[in-house]
């Protein structure tokens, strides 16, 4: 037998290839921080359909449907990804499913990429399904395989749960064989009381949801990855998921109880190992989700309240927290050293947008995606950012709650993406309940944030082909907004005079701001702004544009705006800021040498 | 001042973004690999990457648990940026060695080069490396990242021809001869400026 040839892998990789080798033909997600790059990797295998889905919602709708089709499908998402999905996730918990399904989810402790710090392993006990938390991206590999298993046997959609340290990390991944053989979906076959959910047979399937738990907790008790290392007796630790690694790490010498299932519990190895250790200790990564629920077995633990709640930990972190027994804080930079805030690209469209509405001077509902950069210096043009898809309807609370108040001063900022990814209920509710909200669409034809990801607005799939996409005027006219206006974001005086007229509107009205992404296609400049020191008088309106090529240089006695062509697109933004024509355009005359070898990008890719 | 420790080995290499940082993390993640270590690197993604701070840590050796470390648990840091190797000196043990490109890009304020440091810059682990304007000078700027990892790889005892095979590994649009170049400038530099190294051997 040849030696197994080991790949190093990521966490998310290692979940792609997890679902490859299990023979899965369908998988579908929405993009989103750490989870990205499982469905990526998934539309490289030709075995499988990989697939963005509108939202999260959908994203497992269609997963859950290729189940009961009797296919193995996997989906996966960010956490508040799993708040969208929520719904069907509960559901399908009493339909089970036929062919397995795989719901990975990532949390993101520390809140690195994401509005709130939540640990979804709560989820598992809500909803009543069986979790699964890797500590590898071996382990993630091996999990997923397992977890299509347990799927089946159990009848019952599997969490896998991650964070964003394990979806991030490469660690050397051990590869298998696929199952091609399973690929092919076995066929769906009706059965009235396991598939339609009517009260009757909901009550009915609860039943045996609860029985399914009782047998998922034996199986935890037998299954080898709950799994007890015997070191020294003095210390034992309770620990799952990538703090498992911290811990080894931490304290080498100490025994631990490596919880892999971690709902419902092996309440057998936990009494075992407590039993058998003179100090208790429970260390997990956010809330006391296992510490609460070994406690209620009745017994001790030593380490209640030492450990931190919020952040992400570090082997070092837990050792002083332990040592001291109190949470001890997040371990980051220097703080005395300021940190480096993300900033819009050069010439992003956004940058135009966002100096034609500090021109203007208005309250602003935002959403989330790069735009959401607008709420920092310079313009700080965003007052509310709440989730995917709240900018419209809190922007209608505000305007029903204040009235005239705030009437011609109310603005929604939504992108394309996350329009269609929730934002037309509340576009609905806009018309519907006779609100004069102006909605400013934010159309850079890509889901940008995460990566430049297909979506149905540009219509380009998963798997990289171009489809139809879905014409957003349209679409907004027939939900029934009769006041649409397109503007051209690079044109300020254009910008500034359109929102006005749809603030000014009375009824609701949208503006789409139009231009793609300009990493969609990164060429060369065809021009540059150049300063003229004579001209400038220091006036500082170019540095409202809030450019990032637009540095800050000492000449005469103020400050003047210097250029930083290695950045410096040439979208003229800065040249229609300037009252004094002190910027101006110059054509680049190509050099051919220097366009051959390296280019000057506004970001690395 | 000591040495860093003996294997496992934790290396931290922060800059900014588009410096290529985590390429520089891959490479040494490949020249370990192919010296027969065992490995683990842990990214900051995200959002970082738009003109912010961005780091990853590359852990080498044997019975590597912790895909990274917390404050006191680096032994190598490599930034590539002034502010970034202050930014991450927490992370750095007391025995430890930076290895930091000058070049100072002030965060917050768009501001151009700085020449004034804070009071950290004199901490005493700190080696200083004229990465941006040799890489200038040989109008190679966007090799800066390739000199840097040259400077650090005189200080591990990986030898050649591991990092050989790691930079015949990149993509044809990385694998230039400017970058091969500017990595071994950076290796001599390295080795020009000190023999302190840490203790870690391809046995």
């Amino acid at each position: 037998m040849t030696a197994q040839k080991k790949l190093l892998m990521s966490g998310n990789q290692a979940i792609a290839r997890g679902a490859f080798e299990s023979g899965v033909s369908v998988a579908t997600s929405y993009p989103g921080t750490p989870c990205t790059e499982i469905l990526e990797s998934l539309s490289r295998y030709k075995s499988v359909q990989a697939m963005w889905s509108t939202n999260e919602k959908v994203a497992y709708e269609v997963a859950l449907g290729a189940a009961f089709a009797g296919a193995r499908a996997l989906v996966a998402m960010k956490h508040v990804g799993l708040n969208v999905a929520a719904d069907p996730l509960f559901s399908s918990v009493y339909t089970g499913i036929n062919g397995g399904l795989v719901v990975v989810v990532g949390d993101d402790p520390s809140a690195g990429s994401s509005q709130n710090e939540q640990d979804s392993r709560h989820y598992a006990r809500a909803a009543k399904l069986p979790m699964l938390e890797p500590s590898d991206s071996q382990e993630a590999k091996d999990l997923v395989v397992e977890a299509f298993e347990l799927s089946e046997r159990f009848d019952t959609p599997v969490l896998l749960r991650l964070t964003t340290r394990l979806c991030h990390s490469k660690t050397l991944v051990a590869v298998g064989e696929p199952q091609l053989d399973r690929v092919t979906a076995t066929g769906f076959v009706r059965d009235f009381d396991k598939y339609v959910l009517l009260p009757r047979q909901a009550i009915l399937r609860h039943t045996a949801i609860e029985n399914r738990l009782v047998a998922l907790a034996e199986h935890a008790d037998r299954w080898g990855r709950n799994r007890i290392e015997w070191r020294n007796r003095s210390r034992g630790i309770i620990t799952s998921g990538v703090a498992y690694e911290y811990v080894r790490e931490a304290f080498p010498e100490a025994s631990v109880l490596k919880l892999t299932q971690t709902y419902p519990l092996p309440a057998e190895t936990i009494r075992e190992f407590a039993e058998r250790v003179d100090e208790l200790l429970v260390i997990e990564e956010l809330d006391p989700f296992l510490e609460e629920q070994v406690r209620a077995l009745g017994i001790r633990v030593a380490s209640e309240g030492w450990i931190p709640r919020v952040g992400e930990l570090t082997p070092e972190r837990i050792q002083l927290s332990v040592e001291r027994k109190s949470p001890q804080p997040i371990q980051n930079g220097d703080p005395s050293i300021a940190g480096r805030v993300p900033r819009i690209c050069a010439g992003c469209q956004y940058l135009g947008v966002y100096t034609a509405i500090t021109r203007i001077g208005v309250r602003v509902a935002g959403d989330i995606g790069c735009y959401t950069l607008g709420a920092l210096e310079p313009w700080n043009a965003i007052d509310t950012v709440v989730c995917m898809g709240a900018g419209i309807g809190t922007a209608i609370g505000m305007e029903k709650a204040l009235g005239d108040r705030v009437r011609g001063k109310l603005l929604a900022i939504i992108g394309d993406s996350t329009l269609l990814h929730s934002g037309l209920g509340p576009l609905l509710d806009l018309v519907y309940n006779q609100g004069q909200t102006t909605v400013l669409v934010m159309d850079n034809s890509t889901t940008a944030m995460t990566g430049l990801q297909g979506n149905p607005g540009n219509g380009r799939t998963a798997g990289g082909e171009a489809g139809p996409g879905v014409n957003l005027e349209k679409l907004i006219e027939a939900i029934g907004i009769e006041w649409i206006r397109v503007i051209n974001p690079y044109d300020l005086a254009e910008s500034e005079a359109v929102l006005r007229e749809a603030l000014d509107h009375p009824g609701p009205s949208v503006v789409i701001s139009r231009a793609p992404c300009l990493l969609l296609k990164q060429k060369t400049p065809v021009q540059q702004a150049h300063l003229s020191e004579e001209a400038c008088t220091g006036c500082g309106e170019c540095f409202q544009v809030g450019c990032v090529a637009i540095e800050k240089q000492n000449i005469h006695d103020f400050v003047a705006p210097l250029i930083n062509h290695d950045l410096c697109v040439g979208c003229t933004l800065c040249v229609q800021a300037c009252p004094e024509g002190a910027l101006a355009p110059r054509k680049i005359v190509p050099d051919l040498v220097e366009i051959d070898t390296c280019l000057p990008l506004p970001i690395s890719l | 001042m000591p040495a860093p420790t003996d294997l496992p080995l934790t290396v931290l290499i922060a800059g900014l973004g588009g410096q290529g940082v985590v390429l520089a993390g891959d490479l040494l993640l490949a020249a370990a690999l192919h010296a027969g270590f065992d490995v683990k690197k842990s990214e900051i993604h995200g959002l970082s990457r738009r003109f912010g701070s961005v780091s990853c840590q590359v852990r080498i050796g044997r019975d590597l648990h912790s895909p990274l470390r917390g404050h006191g648990g680096v032994d190598l840091l490599l930034a590539l940026e002034g502010y970034e190797a202050l930014k991450q000196l927490p992370f750095l043990k007391p025995t430890g060695l930076a290895l930091v490109n000058r070049l100072w890009r002030k965060p917050g304020a768009m501001s151009p080069a700085e020449q004034t440091a804070p009071a950290q810059a004199n901490d005493r682990r700190l080696q200083w490396f004229a990465g941006t304007e040799l890489t200038h000078q040989a109008e190679s700027a966007r090799s800066l990242n390739f000199y840097m990892l040259g400077v650090l790889a005189s200080r591990l005892q990986i030898a050649e021809e591991f990092w050989t095979a790691a930079l015949d590994g990149l993509r044809t649009n990385d694998s230039t001869e400017a970058n091969r170049e500017m990595f071994a400038a950076g290796m001599r530099a390295g080795q020009a400026a000190g023999k302190r190294r840490p203790r870690v051997t391809t046995k």
